[in-house]
């Protein structure tokens, strides 16, 4: 905790320092050819669940850019988050630009994961329509189906085809690990049910860490020192058929087990569809904004329990929105109203076989383009044993810099 | 059919799914609109600075941190060389 305060402390101390020599130095000419960018996000949340506790949060996303010269770019972002009576500190993503042709760049390193267009694009709260995040996008909702991050190398780039464009990104990377059953320890002479109960009550629901999610039969995205030498190989097209449409498919295989194990042969192939839509339109006063993104998750069945079951997963989100932009009245086209519903789907054997729905109904009011306050209403039915639903009403304050 | 020959044909399935879309949509894409390289700076900022966020205004930023900014953006937007390099120009005027 106290290790935690003083690096949080530090960190701002850097931050703050940072900012003044790059405020100092984007203050100077532009005939540098080193130049840097401080940006990021703030947010603060209040939640409260229907039979729970209300609370609020806090995060801090400083961004930091830099570029040097015509061809090299780097980009970071830290995670500051206040969590379990201390502070989170997280590197979201660090990665390395190189410009190899105008349609082609070359990243290494941690990147937002070009298959997950909702982490790498929507997410950052100045962005997001609403207070919280779908289902199965990361670990802080629910059970991660793709990874948030990758650590490895990209192509990425953009082909315009006459007045269409053709987006692409192709990965390797260490690619997710199969959470295995963990070492009987402590649970020894658990009954299976006893033994299915607690590995549920420690699964996070809607703002667990993807770290403690590490239910056999799920993936861990954490991946830091990979776990064999099979690299995960992934790929995204998108296709802008007008520059207000961009279609998405994209796939990633993986081997999950640990090298030399019995699990060494077991695969992943994720499948990811994604639409977005955004436009302003005339009729109806206003500008329109339509989001989805299903992800398709299989992993090979293996012959030994606990994961010799079909081990298939679904989770998806569909939102729309829409901000009367055209109306001349200063208060409403500052308005945005906002639905989303989200699903998570299990494998109906696995020791976690959570299914879970959710409709979200939110406004926003917009002070600035990039800073909003939202309110938001959510109706969330969880099938395990029996069905329950659970309401929950969430605002969030935040600015983008 | 064994498992995994299930997989990939479901797969595929989603494959096929995603490249009729891409036909059907092209087919509506075709319409008359100005090609890629002919777009100025300020009809390519409004139609992609919007896509994923509201339009930030240029006056936020001076040229250097525009700079910056852009090739952030280049990367996060799969933008072309010449789609960025004219949105730069554009910020750069307007700001
Ligand atoms: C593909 C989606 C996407 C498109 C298209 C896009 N942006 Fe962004 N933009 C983002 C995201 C995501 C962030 C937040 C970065 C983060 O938090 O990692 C951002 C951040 C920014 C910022 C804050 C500074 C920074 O770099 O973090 C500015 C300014 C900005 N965008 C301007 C633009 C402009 C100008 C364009 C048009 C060329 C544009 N954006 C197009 C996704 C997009």
């Amino acid at each position: 905790m106290k290790d935690q305060l003083k690096i949080f402390l530090l960190s701002l101390f850097i931050t703050a320092f940072a900012s003044n020599a790059i405020y100092a130095q984007s203050q100077s000419t532009d005939k540098q050819s080193n130049k840097f960018l401080l940006s990021g996000y703030g947010f603060t949340n209040f939640e409260k669940a229907q039979d729970g506790i209300s609370s609020f949060s806090s995060g801090f996303s400083p961004i930091i850019l830099w570029k040097s010269g015509e061809r090299l770019f780097f980009e970071s972002e830290f995670e500051f988050e206040l969590e379990d009576g201390g502070t989170q500190v997280g590197l979201e993503y660090a990665q390395l630009f190189y410009t190899v042709t105008d349609n082609v760049l070359f990243g290494v390193g941690k990147f937002l994961n070009p298959n997950n267009l909702f982490m790498e694009r929507l997410h950052p709260t100045w962005i997001n329509k609403l207070p919280n995040i779908p289902f199965g996008v990361s670990g802080h909702g629910g059970v991660p189906l793709l990874a948030t991050t990758q650590l490895g190398a990209q192509l990425k780039g953009a082909f315009p085809v006459q007045s269409t464009k053709i987006i692409y990104a192709v990965y390797v990377s260490n690619g997710p690990v199969l959470n295995v059953e963990e070492e009987a320890d402590h649970t020894e002479g658990e009954t299976p049910l006893e033994k299915k109960n607690r590995i549920q009550d420690a699964a996070p629901e809607d703002e667990g860490d993807g770290h403690d999610a590490a239910a056999p039969g799920t993936l861990n995205f954490n991946n830091f020192q990979d776990n064999n030498n099979n690299k995960a190989f992934g790929a995204r097209i998108g296709f802008l058929p007008f520059p207000q449409l961009e279609i998405g498919i994209g796939l990633e295989i993986a081997n999950v087990g640990t090298e030399d194990s019995h699990l060494a042969d077991l695969q992943s192939s994720m499948q990811v569809f994604d639409l977005s839509y955004t436009r302003d339109s005339g009729i109806l006063k206003g500008q329109l904004d339509v989001r989805g993104q299903f992800v398709w998750l299989n992993i090979d069945q293996s012959d030994e329990e606990p994961l010799n079951y079909k081990n298939e997963s679904r989770s998806g989100y569909g939102q729309l929105a829409y901000r009367p932009v055209k109306i001349e009245n200063s208060l409403l086209k500052n308005l945005e109203f906002v639905f989303r519903y989200d699903y998570l789907d299990l494998p109906e054997l696995a020791e976690l076989n959570t299914d879970l729905n959710r409709t979200t109904y939110g406004v926003n009011y917009w002070l600035a383009p990039n800073s909003a306050v939202k309110f938001a209403f959510q109706n969330k039915t969880i099938k395990e044993h029996e069905e329950e639903t659970e309401t929950l009403f969430i605002t969030q304050f935040t600015l983008g810099f | 059919m064994n498992d995994k020959t299930k997989r990939y044909v479901n797969g595929s399935a989603l494959f096929i799914g995603g490249m009729l879309i891409f036909l059907v949509l092209s087919i509506i894409g075709c319409a008359p609109t100005v090609p890629q390289e002919q777009k100025t700076g300020a009809m390519l900022w409004g139609e992609n600075c919007n896509r994923c966020h509201n339009i930030r205004t240029p006056s936020e930023f001076n040229d250097g941190q525009w700079e910056v900014a852009m090739t952030h953006m280049r990367t996060r937007g799969n933008l072309t060389a010449n789609e960025s390099k004219k949105i730069l120009e554009f910020l750069k005027i307007a700001n």
